[in-house]
């Protein structure tokens, strides 16, 4: 009974409640940070939801497995020198203890900062993006025709003839709306389907297509892009597998096969995720006579900003449903600052839960602690000495998770992206100081509040 | 006589929930240099607020205190600082040992406050040991310990700076008889060897029958002091009486119950003899 008296033993407390095995916890902590890193590192150029999720999930582990070892493998960096260890004594006994106790608390604290700054990190790339994304719209207007007759196209003539000085350039393209199968639901995806004349008429460039082919169009610029690609017997391919797919026109299901995919912006889309198929002419010619109609967009481009209310107001003449790039483009910034907004708020919920979780811990022992540093006092420590400790207790609770999470969260920002820019790093570790200087700032409150209460 | 402490007129009063409490009111205590001095009296009386005053915890509202001729009342900071350090040695009832620290790094504990080398720490420390041995458990953790290897662990902790005074409160109070002597005769020990001055406060009749001085205190006021010339089932006669007197009833039931051998109940009158420390008393009547 390790010479335990009976008094003892009523007054035993259970101080341990920390894992098992710290060491093997230490270990596959560091192994999985490792591991993470490496599939950060060496994911190649492919993106996608695996590529994304698992480095993440790793790193997230790593960090879980280290501050559940935390007083562990940190209590070592302080006993390797002897006036370290005698510098440290009362905060080692802290580290062997309180902080065995506090594991969860910091483990908690620390996926709050990887998730909390990351957001934040990519709450403040979005604001500060201030890139022109009008590109991703080559035109100005887009009317959408779904019947088209023979006065529409004479009203279309009368148009250019009357406004040429206001227009740039103009394209009336045959294109249908179509759906696909997308996990597991019937034909619920849009998909452009549109002949390859249409595609020449647009780009200038031929395709060369065979009967029963479909090119997939991806309105997505690589340079611009991380697109996760996959190669299958030679062809490169991001969206869909080349080889058989089945698609829905004007309520009948068609077969053809895919045998290219091609990322190129060509005309305006209103969602960059909607793909076109491009098929043969005679294909094309083929569903629009099994379909009884035809669909046709024209695309507008002004000579002039200045024009771009008289023209709205001419093509209102031809076809009531019209697209306007000006209010696209409105319509997502005002989207992009809502989502901003949310995430900030996201972020400062998360800060601040932090931080209640930190407060809410340390009041929940702070009889105790009062009771431990007033017998410090008494043995010989002084009121500068307590301090010290009271800052090195509040530094440890604040920033082992910060340090620690921080690190993932900059690392997996900066790795996750193929291309990482001056400005992402720029963004990244301004964001990060950011949140340091925030939860410094908690920390000296908590610091002064605490070395009142303990130490008067 | 070589006074090592004088204390003279003390008072201290605080403010609680909004009201003015006395806890000293115009003590004045002559402490002589390698003295075994206990302070008794019942729960709140003023006992630890005064072993606070002389560990420069606590300061005075009024009334001065005199170490070895310095006087307190013009102490700064760092002074107290000092005192606290070098000077006073404190031996807790309930040990108050960090439970992180292995004991023996609770001993040395009050060594790297000033700061001392590797070697000078592991000198003191030997030398600490041939007072009290805790060597063979200095490696275990305070909860692996019992309370009497946890007790004789916070007197080395309390000793190892060497100190010229050591204020023990009520260092027996958790232990069992068989530990509280041995605590001490530790006490005693250190007496000897080192002349050190040792303030205990007790409730414990049978450790204060073994001080040189015992004051007792009640309402802030020391309201009797007993020397130890007297023959020695005299001076203790005395404790119970006067201990009882100024507690009322229940004087040291739990202490005199760990010690006494005769037969009776254990807080009223009805045994006959008790036995403190291997001697045997006459009860002396009711009390």
């Amino acid at each position: 009974m390790n010479g335990l008296e009976i008094s003892d033993m009523l007054n035993y407390k259970k101080l341990d409640k920390s894992i098992d095995h710290p060491s093997l916890y230490q270990n596959i902590g560091f192994a999985l940070l490792a591991f993470g890193l490496l599939l950060l590192t060496f994911r190649g150029e492919s993106y996608n939801f695996a590529s994304a999720l698992f480095p993440m999930l790793f790193l997230t582990a790593g960090a879980y497995c280290l501050t559940m070892s935390f007083s562990h493998w940190f209590t070592k960096i302080f006993i390797r020198s002897t006036s370290k260890y005698h510098g440290n004594l009362f905060y080692i006994s802290q580290l062997r203890t309180n902080y065995k106790k506090y594991a969860k608390l910091l483990t908690g604290c620390t996926i709050i900062v990887i998730f909390g700054l990351f957001m934040l990190i990519i709450d403040v790339s979005l604001v500060a993006d201030d890139r022109d994304h009008s590109f991703e719209m080559p035109y100005d207007f887009t009317v959408y025709m779904d019947v088209v007759d023979g006065d529409d196209l004479k009203d279309i003539e009368d148009f250019e003839s009357r406004e040429s000085a206001l227009l740039k350039d103009t394209r009336l393209v045959r294109i249908l709306d179509g759906a696909i199968q997308w996990e597991g639901q019937e034909f619920s995806r849009l998909v452009h389907v549109m002949p390859e004349s249409s595609y020449f008429d647009l780009t200038g460039k031929h395709l060369g297509l065979q009967d029963g082919e479909i090119v997939v169009l991806s309105q997505i610029d690589r340079n611009r892009y991380d697109i996760g690609t996959q190669e299958e017997n030679g062809i490169e391919w991001g969206f869909q597998p080349p080889g058989l797919v089945l698609f829905w026109v004007g309520g009948k299901v068609y077969t053809r096969t895919i045998v290219k995919e091609i990322w190129e912006i060509v005309y305006n889309i209103e969602d960059q995720a909607q793909r076109a198929y491009i098929i043969s002419d005679k294909d094309y010619e083929g569903i629009v006579s099994e379909a009884g109609y035809d669909q046709m967009k024209y695309f507008i481009s002004v000579s002039s900003p200045d024009s771009l209310s008289t023209v709205y107001e001419r093509l209102q003449e031809i076809s009531p449903a019209i697209t306007a790039k000006a209010a696209s483009l409105e319509t997502q910034a005002q989207n992009k600052l809502v989502v901003s907004v949310l995430i900030l708020l996201a972020v400062i919920l998360l800060l601040f839960s932090l931080v209640s979780l930190i407060l809410l811990r340390i009041n929940q022992d702070i009889s105790e602690e009062k009771r431990k540093y007033s017998n410090l006092f008494s043995i010989g420590y002084t009121y500068a000495q307590l301090q010290e400790e009271i800052r090195k207790e509040m530094a440890t609770l604040f920033f082992v998770p910060l340090v620690l999470g921080s690190s993932i969260s900059i690392m997996y920002a900066l790795l996750a992206s193929s291309r990482t820019s001056l400005r992402q790093v720029i963004v990244t570790f301004g964001v990060t100081l950011l949140f340091v200087a925030v939860q410094y700032g908690f920390y000296r409150v908590a610091t002064r509040t605490l070395g009142r209460q303990y130490l008067n | 006589m070589q006074y090592h402490i004088m204390v003279n007129n003390l008072s201290m009063s605080y403010r609680s929930k909004g009201k003015e409490k006395t806890a000293l009111s115009d003590v004045t205590l002559n402490i002589p240099q390698g003295e075994i001095f206990c302070i008794m009296g019942s729960s709140g009386s003023g006992k630890s607020t005064l072993l606070k005053i002389l560990g420069g915890i606590e300061k005075p509202t009024s009334g001065t205190v005199c170490i070895n001729g310095a006087n307190m009342a013009d102490y700064g900071q760092q002074d107290y600082d000092r005192h606290r350090q070098m000077t006073v040695g404190y031996v807790f009832q309930d040990f108050n040992l960090l439970e992180g620290l292995t004991l023996k790094e609770n001993i040395i504990l009050p060594l790297t406050l000033q700061k001392l080398g590797e070697t000078e720490i592991q000198q003191k420390y030997a030398d600490t040991l041939r007072y009290v041995d805790v060597g063979y458990c200095e490696n275990n953790y305070p909860e692996q310990a019992s309370g009497g290897e946890q007790q004789r662990a916070a007197i080395c902790r309390a000793i190892i700076k060497s100190p010229k005074l050591i204020l023990a409160d009520e260092p027996t109070g958790s232990l069992d008889h068989v530990n509280a002597k041995a605590i001490f005769n530790t006490f005693m020990d250190i007496k000897e060897r080192m002349q050190t001055t040792i303030v205990l406060v007790t409730h414990d009749a049978a450790v204060a029958s073994y001080c040189d001085t015992v004051v007792f205190i009640e309402n802030g006021r020391v309201c009797d002091t007993l020397k130890k010339g007297e023959a020695a089932q005299a001076f203790y006669k005395r404790i119970v009486t006067v201990s009882s007197k100024a507690r009322g009833y229940g004087f040291s039931c739990r202490s005199i119950a760990g010690v006494y051998s005769g037969g009776g109940s254990v807080c009223g009158s009805l045994f006959h003899k008790c036995s403190l420390f291997g001697e045997s008393y006459e009860w002396l009547g009711n009390i």
